[in-house]
């Protein structure tokens, strides 16, 4: 099963792609926290194709996979030149804090809340891909 | 998940001790929108403050970029900047960034409050 969505680059559509990524995790038996963490992934992986993509609209597919091991994919896709996630350095809170940049805390967050990430800068577009096992919260 | 436009609700409930009750989804507009609020207490002197989340499921990056620009801010003044009624989410988020290095997390507002006013000395 799954979910393909085209949404512009406006503010508050993440929340779009977000509540489709919830429901979809909801169905295969994630918990209402852990779904709700997946919608965060999703607005930070959409709010960076917002911002990096170019300004056009921004392709979000969800799929549920319920044999197997059963898990959510999510893949954000835009048309900017994208961005080399290895080559930006973690964000530091402790020099947030002393006048450093403040930004920049959306590929942790990607990061840390799923189970993988890859992100993908080719061909004229960029690819962030979660993956979220049920099995990971159990 | 609470989506909704942000509303904000500023409470005084101790002397030195100002309360942003923020309810609704925290992007830029959200942040900003608790930003103005905090500064309007920290214009009074009110140094020490608390940002109750309970209406709030989830805070995006650019939310919390402006919640860092408030407690530098904060800092610099030598006050203090706590939360309180974070959901998981939330609270794993704060998790991620480290943020109770720098800043307290309580589960709810009367044990936040009991603890600010103990740490101001009971002057509250």
């Amino acid at each position: 099963m799954e979910v393909r969505l085209e949404i512009p680059s406006l503010p508050r559509m993440e929340l779009t792609a977000a509540q489709a990524a919830g429901a979809l995790a909801r169905r295969i038996g994630m918990s209402d926290d852990t779904a709700e963490a997946v919608g965060l992934a999703v607005v930070e992986a959409c709010l960076n194709a917002f911002e990096h993509g170019g300004g056009g609209d921004v392709e979000v597919v969800i799929k549920i996979h319920d044999g197997g091991e059963p898990r959510l994919v999510v893949e954000v896709t835009d048309s900017g030149p994208g961005f080399d996630p290895d080559a930006v350095a973690p964000p530091d809170l402790g020099r947030a804090l002393h006048g450093g940049r403040k930004r920049g805390w959306g590929v942790s967050l990607m990061r840390r809340l799923m189970d993988e990430v890859t992100i993908d800068s080719s061909g004229g577009r960029t690819r962030i891909s979660m993956t979220k096992y049920l099995e990971a919260e159990r | 998940m609470n989506d909704g436009l942000i509303e904000v609700k500023v409470e005084l409930p101790t002397e030195r001790v100002g309360v942003v009750a923020a309810s609704g989804y925290v992007n830029n507009e959200g942040g900003e929108a608790i930003a103005a609020a905090a500064q309007g207490l920290l214009d009074q002197n009110r140094n020490d403050l608390l940002i109750d989340l309970a209406g709030t499921r989830i805070i995006n990056s650019i939310g919390i970029s402006i919640l860092l620009e408030l407690l530098e801010k904060v800092l610099d003044r030598s006050g203090s900047l706590s939360f309180c009624n974070l959901t998981p989410t939330v609270a794993k988020t704060f998790e991620i960034m480290g943020l109770s290095q720098y800043a307290s997390i309580y589960p709810d507002r009367p044990s936040a409050l009991g603890d600010l006013q103990a740490r101001a000395g009971g002057d509250a």
